[in-house]
């Protein structure tokens, strides 16, 4: 049972999966940074260019900046981030079973809709808790 | 050393190194930048050992929505003000000494890990792809997978609790 | 499997029916779905093969029927004991109640489980409800104070728990319990991964468990928790999580027993002192069941230290006992409800109301060790079990008795006093309620009678 090899090594060579996998996610990659750095460059370069005060202030918008930008904002928002993190897993659990929707036939139908049901749950009694609406 | 094991070596310090940043910037909303950089850098070691779907759950998950909480909280607290109370001297020894020791048997721990037992890897070289983890979750662990709705649910109702305000309070 | 799905039934009824804002409604469809779960499992108890008693991941053996029994048990007191502050907050009062069932799910799970998954959503369950019910006093900023300690450290420690977990996957390959001792039983050379593994699954226990070092959280929280969540945690939380750690401990680490013992026997000294000696200067009272309830988990180490066959037995006994006691002592400070939680405030409450200050007293000898009473029996079993194996231990653990003595006592002679002649302490009414009253009788019974269970066991 016991192997000595290298650690590094047995962690990670007999498990990498073919590099050619990657090959697409690499191509998008690029490209993806192809872009936004392309344009980033040459958007400037291509324009007219004016400077004053006013136009190179942080927040251009014809408002001026008024006080500071940390100020304790409201519990509210809070809450309905922390419920959208619990319904965010709740989706990502749908993904493996999507995958295997036909080989788990009914019992893994049965297993997500008891899932599913528990959340829709959870989601009316948040509903009816009013916890979603905006109290002042 | 193959190609592997550099990238595997590179990608670790790496991660290490941003992880130290998050704790040693002084400025908290740095932190946390560091900490979404850290989790990007966790989900390519995940890719790495052939956990993609971990990877993209790492990202979104963590990177994505738990972040956005990190810097909810962060404006919740009032940050314009420097009144962070300084740990003393002996402090600041006791901790570098514990952590210090506890770093030494990290250390001199992993130095044992060649006499690690092989796990079997019954799905031949895919293991941890998306198709094989949902395979194993909606059967053999299908009792966690739903027992942990129920800890969803407990949270639901704790953080509508937390937050709401009460309207009647008969005393 | 079907007590846990007649207790997450009863959490989720009990959550709808608060929109009726009925709380008498909502108490007795609570408590009878909890009943209900106690009849499942004493229903498992006799036909073992019925009732899903087995599934991939939990177990309901005799130990995990025993222990779910009591924590089924101490819930349902707190519910009755804290009615009358959850009744108070009428938007609520389901919540409240709703979260100390979902706790309770956890405590079963957690001692029913036979894979690390289930002992880690266990925990998280027992865990997530009781972070929020400590900060459920909104307007008191101690009891925010005690809310977000807890969360903060107990997240930590959750967190060194799953390190620790991954790093004995990693020695070991597996995560159920049974393979892991089988591992440890044929393993030519254990790697020293699983050794670090275990200390780290030891500081998250010793945490949650309140021991000395690592019981800097509890007086605060304990002090800043509203009243009844406070005899949740001491009562269902601590049983939990002693029923997880003596589960872990005797079957997955049986093997590396000379490993943690010495670890364990000076944690367990450590632990006994730190609790009695600062009980001492005590001035509230929660605070004092605070440092009392860590000096408890001093003595209730002891059965892991000397792991005997009787010892999941005794454990799960001194435990029973410990809880009646400390509810009766939650009941009574809610009934006295001093603002500042002075002990001094219980003055006078023997004359005002013999009944609670008669319950008082017995509650409090009960957790001294005073010989007829349930207490005295459940020190007895432990120190009788592990006096042939180490001597020197239970007499390092009576001497903490003694210490204990004095402070306990002294609290009774404050009950017993007259009324304060001075009028410094303004004198509270000790209203109670009639359910806060079936508590303390059922409470005093048990305390007074319990040691009558030794004859079954």
């Amino acid at each position: 049972m016991l192997r000595s090899a290298n650690f590094v090594g047995l962690l990670y060579l007999n498990l990498m999966s073919d590099v050619q996998d990657y090959i697409p996610i690499v191509l998008q990659s690029l490209v993806v940074l192809a872009f936004v750095v392309g344009t980033l460059v040459f958007a400037p370069k291509l324009g007219p260019k004016l400077s004053s005060a006013k136009k190179d202030a942080n927040w251009e918008c014809g408002i001026e900046a008024d006080g500071n930008a940390r100020f304790p904002i409201s519990v509210r928002y809070f809450v309905i981030a922390i419920l959208f993190v619990l319904f965010d897993v709740e989706v990502i659990f749908f993904y493996p079973y999507a995958v295997n929707f036909q080989a788990l036939q009914l019992e893994g139908l049965m297993a997500v809709l008891i899932f599913v049901g528990f959340f829709l749950t959870g989601f009316i009694y948040v509903l009816k808790k009013g916890a979603l609406e905006w109290e002042k | 050393m193959s190609s592997i094991e550099i990238i595997a070596l590179a990608l670790g310090a790496l991660t290490i190194a941003s992880a130290l940043m998050v704790v040693l910037s002084m400025h908290p909303v740095r932190s946390v930048l560091y900490l979404i950089l850290t989790f990007f850098l966790i989900s390519a070691n995940y890719v790495l050992l052939n956990a993609q779907f971990l990877a993209i759950v790492n990202i979104v998950v963590y990177a994505g929505a738990i972040m956005v909480l990190f810097l909810f909280v962060l404006m919740l607290l009032n940050l314009s003000k420097d009144n962070e109370p300084r740990a003393s001297n002996i402090m600041k020894l006791a901790a570098s000494l514990a952590a210090g020791a506890l770093v030494i048997v990290l250390v001199a721990a992993l130095k044992d890990a060649i006499y690690l037992p092989v796990v079997e890897n019954v799905q031949g070289n895919s293991q941890g792809l998306v198709e094989n983890l949902g395979q194993l979750l909606f059967t053999k662990y299908v009792l966690p997978f739903e027992t942990s709705s129920v800890l969803f649910i407990a949270a639901m109702v704790g953080a509508v609790l937390l937050s709401k305000k009460e309207k009647q309070i008969i005393d | 499997m079907l007590a846990l799905i007649i207790l997450f039934l009863t959490a989720l009824v009990t959550l709808f029916v608060g929109f009726a804002k009925k709380p008498l409604l909502t108490l007795s469809l609570s408590v009878l779905g909890l009943l209900g779960t106690a009849a499942a499992l004493i229903c498992q108890w006799y036909h073992p093969s019925d009732f899903l008693s087995s599934y991939e991941g939990v177990n309901m053996d005799g130990f995990a029927i025993l222990f779910s029994l009591v924590a089924i048990i101490f819930t349902i007191l707190i519910i009755f004991s804290g009615f009358e502050q959850f009744k108070s907050r009428l938007d609520h009062t389901a919540d409240y109640i709703g979260l100390l069932i979902f706790s309770l799910f956890g405590a079963i799970v957690m001692v029913s489980f036979q894979d690390m998954f289930m002992f880690f959503l266990g925990l998280e369950i027992l865990s997530i409800p009781i972070y929020v019910m400590a900060g459920a006093r909104k307007d008191d900023p101690l009891s925010s104070e005690s809310s977000l300690k807890y969360f903060i450290t107990g997240a930590f420690a959750t967190g060194i728990l799953l390190f620790g977990i991954a790093w004995l996957y990693g020695a070991t390959g597996t995560f159920k319990i049974y393979e892991i001792q089988q591992f440890f039983m044929e393993a030519e050379q254990i790697s020293s991964l699983a050794y670090v593994g275990l200390l780290f699954i030891l500081s998250a226990f010793l945490f949650k468990i309140g021991a000395a070092p690592f019981h800097f959280w509890s007086p605060d929280v304990y002090d800043g928790a509203p009243a009844p969540v406070t005899g949740f945690m001491a009562a269902v939380v601590k049983l939990g999580a002693f029923g997880a750690f003596i589960k872990l401990f005797t079957i997955a680490f049986s093997e590396l027993y000379d490993f943690w013992m010495p670890a364990l026997t000076f944690l367990a000294i450590l632990t006994m002192f730190v609790g009695n000696l600062s009980a001492i200067r005590q001035v509230r009272f929660k605070r004092l069941l605070a440092y009392s309830s860590i000096a408890h988990v001093g003595y209730s180490l002891i059965t892991m230290v000397v792991l005997t066959n009787n010892s999941a037995l005794n454990l799960w006994y001194y435990l029973f006992s410990y809880g009646f006691a400390t509810i009766a002592l939650i009941t009574v400070q809610m009934i006295v409800n001093d603002r500042e939680d002075r002990i001094e405030a219980f003055k006078g409450l023997g004359r005002a109301n013999p009944f609670v200050g008669f319950v008082a007293v017995v509650a409090l000898l009960a957790l001294a060790g005073v010989p007829p009473l349930m207490g005295f029996f459940g020190k007895f079993l432990i120190f009788a079990d592990a006096i042939s194996q180490n001597p020197a231990l239970i007499a390092v653990a009576l001497l903490n008795s003694g210490i204990g003595i004095f402070y306990y006592l002294r609290t009774v002679i404050v009950i017993l006093q007259k009324p304060g002649v001075d009028n410094e302490i303004e004198q509270s009414e000790f209203k109670t309620t009639p359910l806060q009253l079936i508590v303390l009788g059922i409470c005093v019974l048990a305390m007074l009678f319990g040691g009558g269970l030794l004859m079954v066991h």
